[in-house]
């Protein structure tokens, strides 16, 4: 079983470069009772979806809308006791207002994926994290669905991330599900 | 291996050495060396040069001005550069990232203290970390009727903005004008207040702007002269009525007669807040993604615009602004703007109960109501998050205001990239922030924008406008143009700056002033 303190080593062992002592997830952290607040854009089908993956481990969303204050507000109110995690799929405002508060309230980012509208209308992923993580997202097999994958795999991936980075195309058309570009995020707390 | 930029002519001992005397004042926690332990927070991810350009060797956050005192006697002993932030959150000029890499960031975030509400002489007096979400909040839940002027992000810093000149959309909008009664410290520790708060048992420092002698509130805004601890700032009453309006305006070179119209409205006060005069793509990108109009690369194409205007009931410029005060006085004055503006061909007006669902204008009425909200940050979803404002001052005339608004826009196209900006009508000159937005992922935008950029100062100057503010990777290249009788201000800068921190540790670089 995670803990919180084991959690937390396993981050700051993680960000210092060292051996990992502990790898930790988001579904260890839910198991040892850490609060994990979501925020997705839910006004696009890729949010819905991933919304819908978190809902199904137990990860309740919140909405962003078009005001990020709404989500800065209620993200410094969760931060402010500590030990709480952020995933997120949004666009690229609120992800930067999230880091930005996040950071000043003890947590760290610990993996961003870049999901991309391209000019030809394909989409593209620019993951950063382990190659394992990546590699269990296939989002390249995912195609529409790819936003839900990425809400199931990411709860059980090990966090923080690697420094590798992969981009994947996919190769359907015009994904239906998706306007404008969005971001996946998750920050937990620092040591 | 480190990776730490270090302060010129320091060695990392000294820097460390110095560093564990701060961590003896201000706590441990709160001297941050590492990424991982948090010091990602005072990089600059969103400008057009890599973080690197602008990487502090560390940061340090005091809670109080005994603290910050001490602080600074260490580093003037030692010799480390500080660069002071409040919030730290101005990020299209830079947000908390020093000018020169290895400077030691001095954050007074902690330092967040509201310490008096006057509702009777409506001010307050604020520490540097009190944003206008946090003063703004205070007030509502006190039942304080009294109104705060924000700027547009809502984690900004009350003090930090006013310092940086700033501005915001109530009649109060200038946020310097507003200010009353500094206390400051400088470089060898001294604390001292201005104005009539330089009398030990004063009772108008924050009521009385000027005191007796020099007034010298001014030389510590946009510099590096000094660290201000407390500011009064004065507040507005809540007025006994709002009238917010929209008038839209079909084509770009409706431009020209909206100034001219603007300025005699302006001079005389009828029109008694900021107006903001926006462009389709600033107001389309509050509520639209790029992607929905255009996909391919370089500016998006009139017609996209123009579809895009038919969409969302927007103009090729969009004037927002409002009227306060007992409904007879507002309704008399709406009847001059109302018959003004309708002169424009096309012109559709909207008032507060109209454009249901448009977050565009909900935003700016909040605004223009002391609302603190983010929603301007949807900006950045327009291109992915990398941005510089170019801000020039100029004449509020129709010919000035064309002449900015093509150099600007055919500049921002040869580059390939989209004009996204709002004309600030002032009192007498109007400031044109063109923001730049970039996808700072992409080396390619970067390196274009940051060249762009430069383009533009250069074009500004040679036709007389001057930027009013900039960000960190502009500094010098700004100051330059100030060139009056071969740069004369900046030497005058450079001897205060002798005079009031001779080591030069004060916010090296700061709108390019350097220690000699």
């Amino acid at each position: 079983m995670v803990t919180r303190r084991t959690f937390l080593q396993g981050a700051a062992a993680t960000g210092a470069g060292a051996t990992l002592v502990a790898e930790p997830t988001l579904a260890g952290w839910l198991e040892a009772g850490g609060p994990v607040v979501a925020v997705v854009d839910q006004r696009v089908g890729s949010g819905r979806q991933f919304s819908e993956a978190l809902r199904s481990q137990g990860i309740a969303a919140l909405a962003d809308e078009h005001d990020p204050a709404i989500v800065l507000a209620r993200l410094a109110e969760e931060f402010a006791p500590g030990g709480y995690t952020v995933i997120g799929l949004t666009q690229m405002a609120t992800f930067l207002i999230a880091e930005r508060t996040g950071m000043d309230n003890g947590l760290n980012l610990a993996w961003r994926g870049d999901h991309r509208l391209l000019p030809n209308g394909q989409l593209q992923h620019r993951l950063r994290g382990r190659a394992e993580t990546m590699s269990a997202l296939a989002l390249d097999r995912a195609g529409d669905s790819w936003a839900y994958s990425l809400g199931q795999h990411l709860v059980a991936a090990r966090l923080p991330g690697g420094a590798e980075e992969q981009s994947i195309t996919t190769a359907v058309a015009r994904p239906r599900q998706q306007t404008g570009s969005l971001v996946s995020w998750v920050l937990v707390p620092r040591a | 291996m480190n990776n730490r930029p270090l302060p010129d002519g320091l060695s990392e001992a000294d820097l460390l050495g110095g560093l564990a005397r701060m961590a003896e004042v201000v706590g441990k926690k709160w001297v941050i060396l590492e990424p991982e332990a948090g010091l990602t927070a005072y990089y600059d991810t969103q400008s057009t040069l890599p973080i690197s350009a602008s990487m502090p060797s560390g940061a340090v956050a005091p809670a109080n001005t005994d603290e910050l005192q001490k602080v600074v006697k260490i580093a003037n002993e030692i010799g480390i550069p500080l660069w002071t932030i409040s919030c730290g959150k101005n990020i299209g000029y830079g947000g908390p990232a020093p000018r020169k890499p290895g400077t030691l960031v001095l954050d007074l975030k902690r330092m967040n203290r509201i310490l008096e509400v006057n509702v009777e002489s409506a001010y307050v007096v604020v520490e540097p970390g009190v944003s206008y979400l946090q003063l703004y909040e205070h007030l509502q839940k006190n039942n304080i009727p009294l109104w705060i002027d924000c700027a547009a992000p809502a984690w900004g810093s009350v003090l930090g903005n006013a310092m940086e000149r700033g501005g915001g959309y109530t009649p109060y909008g200038d946020h310097w004008m507003m200010q009353c009664g500094l206390e400051v410290v400088l470089a060898d520790g001294t604390l001292f207040r201005t104005g009539m708060g330089a009398m030990e048992n004063s009772n108008t420092w924050n009521l009385f702007k000027y005191g007796y002698g020099p007034y010298i509130d001014g030389i510590f805004t946009q510099s590096n002269f000094g660290i201000a601890t407390k500011m009064g700032v004065w507040l507005m009453p809540e007025p006994p009525g709002v009238k917010p309006y929209m008038i839209t305006f079909p084509r770009e070179e409706d431009l020209h007669q909206i100034i001219e119209i603007m300025r005699p409205l302006k001079v005389p006060g009828v029109m008694q807040n900021a107006a903001v005069l926006s462009n389709l793509i600033w107001e389309g990108a509050i509520s639209t993604t790029r992607d929905r109009y255009y996909r391919g690369d370089g500016p998006m194409p009139e017609s996209a615009r123009q579809k895009m205007a038919a969409d969302l009931e927007l103009g090729a410029w969009n004037m927002t602004s409002s009227l306060y005060g007992p409904p007879a006085v507002i309704d008399t004055l709406w009847q001059v703007i109302e018959e003004s503006f309708s002169q424009v061909k096309g012109a559709r007006i909207y008032l507060a109960d109209d454009r249901a669902g448009d977050p565009g204008w909900e935003y700016r009425k909040k605004l223009m109501r002391g609302q603190p909200n983010m929603t301007e940050f949807s900006l950045l979803n327009w291109t992915g998050g990398g941005h510089v404002d170019f801000s020039p001052v100029a004449p509020m005339t129709g010919d000035e205001a064309m002449n900015l608004f093509n150099i600007c826009q055919s500049n921002a196209h040869e580059f390939g990239f989209d004009y996204v900006a709002e004309f600030f009508g002032g009192w007498r000159q109007m400031v044109q922030v063109f923001m730049l937005l970039f996808d700072p992922e992409d080396a390619d935008q970067r390196e274009r924008a940051n060249q762009l950029f430069s383009v533009l100062i250069r074009e500004a100057a040679a036709n007389g406008y001057g930027e009013y503010r900039t960000n960190l990777s502009f500094m010098d290249e700004v100051a330059a143009t100030y060139d009056f009788n071969d740069g004369a201000l900046w030497k005058v800068h450079q001897k205060i700056k002798r005079a009031l921190d001779p080591k030069g540790i004060l916010a090296p670089g700061k709108q390019g002033i350097w220690p000699l």
